[in-house]
């Protein structure tokens, strides 16, 4: 083997390597949840893409849970942004206060644009809460910040029950402590 | 909407009798008279219109006490500072050096609007993103969502720049705004009150710390109702005492025939700082609900009994600040917790120097007395405003525009505006960080009025002239729009169809904006001079723009997302002008707090410790001379107690005004109520009057370090010795344009306010922190030119 194909083929493997490793987001086209049969997913949460079977490829995310609680898991350690619940307790593979959840999703549940994972409900709150004064930079506030702040303001919003759920969904992840960083 | 003779004569009736418009006459058989519906923030109404003419303004049923505000619109509409046609700024359009030191001092050349507009994307395009300021600030032009300025200028700018440079924090309240969060977990200023039902029912007494109810709820951010006047009454009525600590009594304190504590301007802090003092020492506070819903109270204690600082916070040390007597303090601190008691803060009192510290240590004050959470007790910022404390129909309103994302990310406190452009790479602190300030070379300002409402006028005149580009969009010849280099002419909310709600709190109404007459200029909507500027930056951004909608499609959008599309359909709505919503009888019964009070751990603030923080190791860990972890007297750099008094012995405040919101309506025929020979009235004690030399009726001086103002005198008791009143609007007008600082012939008060933010954190207005002096004017006086057009020609 020449030096020239054997460069080739490192090359190739490191690029499934990064294939394999590289962030995929949940997609949801309505609302922010995705039911599935034991296990509705958060649209944005992020995983980890582990095979690939035909139409389906298979994900693992990976997050915090409650003790008491193991139904649920969550994005951070505060336990404010859902990734994922399950309908039984023993589908969350847990480690003291972190669990792993296998899933397997067909191509339209799933995307690796961070921003087109995350446009429904960032629309939401650009729609709700700028019609008065600009937004706040999202990432300058902590989640509880933005209960907080959200709290304050929704008199004015007068957001629906579906608008608050996209709203503080977005609020959380793009949070000082949340889990996306806004693209440049 | 074309209604019959006899219908309209029936309407006529009722509003001649209800805001003394004239009924019709005989030529309504020849030309009919329509009735359409519209609304604003001064209440909502039907506009007749005959041969395309406003005739008469009916008001409509959600308005409670129809006033002149509405009929003032009219005037307004057909006013002589009209903005008629697109205009350049001469020297600016010859692009003759040194031209921006003639801003503000220039005749004005009229273009076409294709001209202005191709100057307008030109410049904007040349200038980078980071260097443009979007300073449309804040909605109080009109309640309208599809010609919202502020929502059109960022949506502009992020589509057609990725964004710009926009503003931190407000002016109404920067202090609160960014320390209320950490402290209750809620801005607390702009929350649901507790429903006047309940007030009326449990409070025995009410104080109001600064708010002036019944002023200031004439007005709305949504489309006012007026509907606390009915509740008023009933207050009047039930028994409950009132307590004005304010240093002028107020409408509303003579209406409830309150108690008032004159205070000194600025120096509530410390009184409220002797009560808690006394309280503690007394052992009269309510320690469980402290333990139970409070954290940091431990180490607030040092600094209240002057363990920390050798200082003890008594009624005594805080009368030697306030002048209210130590007995005085002690005695209202007995009533309080003696009481059920309501502290109604206003927003005034964190406009000032330390600001931050007035909501503070009326929450600290208020967990001491320990009412939190009750029907009627504890404490509210937002009582004054918005028709607060009305119960809630707890409905979705229309939707609107998204501004969208704006890469830039950087914001100038809304107070730093001069600061900024006469400064540009200078460090500040701000909210526990340092930023930079940014360098602006071009301003865009649609629908506001920053010459109207930033502090230091002179000194931000100053600043405006190191722009290289400053364009406004305005249907009046503003003082911001005469400084402008490219003005736009907007039409008037009465030219345009809209779609708004109100009111802001009671949410019970959504209402057709409906376009009443045809502008008589060449003025645009507001929507449409940002559509036409982003085609100029190619038919991809007008796309995204305009959503490849027409303005009415846009409108019945917003509305399908209402629940007001749930009553009736958009046809329907459009033709009778309002869709009501019944208000639930559980709104009635809602308390502020209730649920934090009844289970602070199961119902949380969102706060760090999910309670009331008397002290914040974030703040606290800002390590600010000026902002410590808890509430805390500092001595304002102006007040009565200040050195400065020597040289301006009397201390400014500059309240809502009674006739306008901010600037609007003060080039209308009901500046005829109040102005004092056509300028805006100061108020002063007659035993000042007598020491200055001056007379009610008297044309005055009012100057200090920063300028000097026209005003007209009006002597009363109404207000403490040592202080004065400007309301704040009036245009600004110089008697000599082309002289730096020259006197004010108007009476607008920003021309004595100061720039000195109210701390490194807040970085907010500190406007009511401001000594004047004043004198009786003498000499020859011209004529008020505010409300006149700048010099104008046509190429």
């Amino acid at each position: 083997m020449d030096m020239k194909k054997l460069l080739i083929q490192v090359l190739l493997l490191c690029a499934l390597f990064a294939s394999a490793q590289a962030v995929i987001y949940v997609y949801v086209e309505e609302g922010v949840k995705l039911p599935l049969d034991e296990v509705t997913l958060y649209g944005g949460s992020p995983m980890k893409k582990v095979s690939s079977d035909g139409d389906l490829s298979t994900f693992v995310l990976s997050g915090y849970v409650d003790k008491n609680d193991k139904s649920k898991l969550y994005a951070t350690p505060n336990l404010k942004l859902l990734l994922a619940t399950t309908k039984s307790d023993n589908l969350i593979k847990i480690s003291g206060d972190k669990g792993l959840l296998k899933v397997s999703l067909s191509e339209d549940n799933f995307t690796d644009d961070s921003e087109e994972a995350w446009e429904l409900t960032s629309e939401r709150f650009y729609e709700k809460c700028t019609q008065c004064h600009p937004a706040k930079v999202v990432e300058e506030h902590t989640m509880l910040e933005w209960e907080g702040l959200f709290g304050s303001m929704k008199e004015f919003a007068k957001p629906t029950n579906e608008d608050t759920q996209y709203i503080l969904r977005f609020l959380r992840a793009y949070a000082k402590d949340g889990i996306v960083k806004e693209v440049e | 909407m074309s209604i019959s003779r006899r219908k309209f004569l029936q309407g006529s009736a009722i509003a001649s009798v209800a805001v003394g418009v004239s009924s019709a006459t005989a030529t309504e058989l020849f030309s009919p008279v329509k009735r359409i519906p519209h609304a604003s923030h001064f209440g909502a109404f039907y506009a007749d219109v005959q041969d395309g003419k406003i005739v008469g303004i009916v008001p409509h049923e959600s308005d409670k006490r129809p006033g002149s505000f509405t009929q003032a619109l009219v005037d307004r509409n057909y006013s002589n500072s009209r903005i008629k046609y697109p205009y350049v700024r001469k020297s600016y359009l010859e692009g003759k050096a040194g031209n921006n030191e003639l801003r503000g001092n220039d005749e004005f050349v009229r273009v076409s609007w294709d001209e202005a507009l191709e100057l307008v994307a030109k410049e904007i395009k040349a200038t980078p993103k980071e260097n443009i300021y979007n300073g449309s600030y804040s909605g109080w032009s009109h309640p309208g969502r599809l010609n919202s300025c502020p929502t059109l200028g960022g949506k502009f700018f992020n589509i057609v720049k990725k964004g710009a440079v926009g503003t931190a924090g407000e002016y109404s309240n920067g202090a609160a705004g960014p320390t209320n969060p950490e402290i209750m977990g809620d801005m607390e200023v702009y929350s649901l009150q507790t429903s006047h039902e309940e007030m009326l029912a449990n409070t025995e007494v009410y104080v109001m710390w600064g708010a002036d109810l019944f002023k200031t709820n004439k007005i709305d951010y949504g489309v006012a109702n007026r509907k606390n006047d009915d509740y008023y009454v009933k207050y009047k009525k039930s028994g409950m005492k009132f307590i004005s600590i304010d240093p002028i009594k107020t409408e509303t304190a003579k209406m409830f025939d309150a108690e008032c504590i004159y205070i000194r301007p600025n120096t509530d802090v410390a009184f409220m700082l002797g009560m808690m003092n006394y309280l503690y020492s007394s052992k009269k506070y309510d320690k469980k609900f402290i333990e139970t819903h409070t954290d940091g109270f431990d180490k607030f204690l040092p600094y209240l009994l002057g363990k920390s600082d050798g200082i003890p916070k008594t009624p005594e040390w805080a009368e030697k600040i306030t002048e209210i007597p130590a007995s005085k303090i002690r005695e209202l601190a007995d009533l309080f917790v003696s009481k059920r008691t309501f502290l109604a803060g206003n927003w005034a009192m964190q406009r000032a120097q330390h600001g931050e510290q007035a909501d503070w240590g009326i929450i600290t004050l208020a967990s001491m007395i320990g009412q939190v959470g009750l029907p009627g007790g504890g404490f509210g910022f937002s009582m004054h405003y918005a028709g607060n404390g009305q119960a809630a129909a707890g409905k979705s309103g229309p939707g609107g525009f998204s501004q969208g994302r704006n890469k830039v990310k950087v914001a100038i406190p809304a107070s730093r505006i001069s600061e900024t452009l006469l400064n540009p790479g200078r460090k500040i602190d701000f909210k526990g960080h340092k930023m930079t300030l940014p360098k602006i070379d071009l301003m865009y300002i649609g629908g506001a009025n920053i010459v109207g409402h930033h502090p230091d006028t002179n000194e931000l005149i100053k600043a405006l002239k190191t722009l290289k580009t400053f364009v406004v969009q305005e249907p009046w010849w503003t003082p911001t729009a005469k400084m402008a280099d490219i003005v736009l002419p907007a039409t008037t909310t009465l030219e345009r169809d809209d779609i708004g709600m109100g009111g802001s709190y009671s949410g019970d109404y959504v209402y057709a904006m409906r376009k009443v007459v045809e502008t008589p200029y060449e003025a645009k909507d507001d929507y449409e001079i940002y559509s036409l500027l982003a085609k100029k930056f190619g038919n991809k951004k007008y796309n995204k723009f305009t959503g490849k909608k027409t303005k009415m499609e846009h409108l019945k959008e917003f509305y399908s997302k209402s629940d007001a599309a749930k009553q009736k359909n958009f046809d329907e709505f459009w033709k009778d002008g309002f869709v009501k919503f019944e208000i639930p009888e559980e709104a009635y019964k809602f308390v502020r707090h209730s649920a934090f009070r009844k289970d602070p751990v199961k119902n949380p603030l969102k706060t760090i410790s999910g309670k009331i923080q008397i002290f914040s190791e974030k703040f606290a860990g800002f390590d600010y001379k000026d902002f410590k972890g808890h509430v805390t007297w500092f001595e304002p750099a102006e007040f009565l107690g200040s050195k400065e008094v020597k040289d301006y012995p009397l201390h400014m405040v500059s309240p809502h005004p009674t006739y306008r919101i901010h600037s609007q309506l003060d080039n209308t025929w009901i500046t005829n109520l109040y102005k004092v020979k056509g300028r805006e009235p100061v108020r002063i004690n007659p035993e000042d009057a007598k020491k200055f030399g001056v007379k009610n009726g008297d044309l005055v001086e009012v100057y200090n370090k920063r300028g000097k103002i026209l005003a007209g005198a009006v002597v009363t008791k109404d207000i403490r010795p040592g202080v004065v009143a400007i309301e704040e609007g009036a245009w600004y007008s110089p008697e000599n344009i082309s002289e730096v600082g020259s006197r004010c012939n108007s009476g607008h008060c920003n021309i004595l306010t100061s720039s000195r933010p109210s701390s490194q954190m807040a970085q907010a207005t500190s406007a009511n922190t401001t000594l004047v002096a004043i004198k009786k004017a003498e000499g020859t006086i011209g004529a008020n030119q505010a409300y006149s057009m700048p010099k104008t020609s046509k190429i």
